[in-house]
């Protein structure tokens, strides 16, 4: 026997037990519904601007089509977006340069302060895509991308895993304060960081 | 190119597993290291060129987060290995040996020697997703099957 068939022999035993699918699928919908207020507050002009110029119609019973603008990595990109405003889901394509088609899906509800549950709104849901956003690099470095801007943030992470940027919002000129973590999760205030754990949570806890 | 992550998970949730296992030696930590490596590729825009693409990638997140999860202030210290191996079921007691002798390395070395013996990656493609330098690679293969060597004898070969 070599020796690479009996490492294989060896960590072949190594078996997780996780339901990851259930468990990733759930989170992601709980990342979106998460979202704290003052992230939707600190936005909300853009999405505006976004919502009066998108052109709408009535695609199919509970579904809205329309045509939106998001800022995909630093860049203004032409989308359609599919929302459902009976279960708040949506469904957003656009064309890339290479000419691919990404297709994003998310919303669903969202947690008020009661515990309840109700579904999102398309306005909430347009706040949503156009977060800034955390990407991991092919070379395992970290950026930031808000609107038009980016930023290597790779280096600003603290043992907890997030940093901590200021970032402009390009229509009112004001200073947004980002909360990011490496796990992708990001948070928003207009007046102050938002502080994992305490002002928002991304593991359900 | 994007595998659908239903058919994704089944197929790499083990061999992700493994990885992050060698380097956290914890198995809440590994498990939710995989967890966050399939929430990134699910949420992510990314697209891939080839299966081939999307396995590095899938190892080289599950290194660098398994990393983080290491030096994070909660983990400092925290090893559990020891009593895992007991519910291991191995299949002889060499087996034992080597999963033991490899979880006491230094971390740059059962990471390397990990890609090498299970994902059967040459020393060119491990130096690519470590973003390491071929001759570092090298050197940590060379240095760990020597540690493994001398800690089990004639149980690991000269090959």
């Amino acid at each position: 026997m070599t020796n690479r068939d009996f490492y294989h022999r060896t960590f072949s035993k190594l078996q997780t037990s996780r339901d990851y699918l259930a468990e990733v699928k759930g989170m992601k919908e709980k990342r979106k519904a998460r979202l704290p207020k003052a992230a939707v507050a600190a936005i909300i002009a853009v999405a505006a601007s976004v919502g009066t110029s998108g052109l709408c119609y009535a695609a199919d019973v509970g579904n809205i089509q329309r045509q939106v603008q998001l800022w995909v990595r630093g860049d203004q990109t032409d989308a359609v977006m599919d929302f459902n405003s009976t279960d708040g889901t949506y469904t957003v394509s656009y064309q890339n340069t290479d000419g691919t088609t990404t297709e994003i899906s998310g919303g669903g509800v969202q947690i008020n302060a009661d515990g309840t549950e109700t579904p999102i709104s398309q306005e909430d849901a347009l706040d949503d895509l156009n977060m800034p956003e955390v990407v991991t690099n092919d070379d395992g470095t970290y950026s930031l991308y808000y609107e038009g801007q980016s930023m290597d943030i790779t280096n600003l992470f603290d043992d907890s895993g997030y940093c901590y940027v200021e970032m402009k919002d390009a229509d009112s000129g004001k200073t947004i304060y980002v909360t990011a973590g490496k796990d992708g999760s990001v948070a928003t205030g207009e007046n102050r960081y938002q502080i994992p754990e305490k002002d928002f949570s991304t593991t359900g806890k | 190119m994007k595998i659908p992550i239903e058919k994704l998970i089944p197929k790499y949730e083990n061999h992700l597993y493994a990885v992050a296992f060698g380097i956290c030696r914890n198995r809440c930590d590994a498990e939710d290291v995989v967890q966050e490596v399939f929430l990134k590729y699910y949420t992510g825009e990314k697209d891939f060129e080839s299966e081939e693409h999307i396995r590095a990638w899938l190892l080289r997140v599950t290194v660098n987060l398994a990393r983080d999860k290491v030096k994070s202030f909660w983990n400092r210290n925290k090893v559990e290995w020891e009593g895992y191996m007991d519910s291991v079921p191995f299949e002889n007691p060499q087996d034992r040996d080597l999963f033991e002798a490899v979880m006491g390395l230094p971390e740059k070395y059962r990471i390397v020697l990990h890609l090498f013996y299970y994902e059967d990656y040459s020393v060119q493609e491990i130096a690519r997703i470590l973003k390491k330098k071929e001759n570092t690679v090298k050197s940590c293969l060379y240095r760990g099957r020597g540690l493994l060597k001398a800690r089990l004898k004639e149980e690991w070969g000269n090959d």
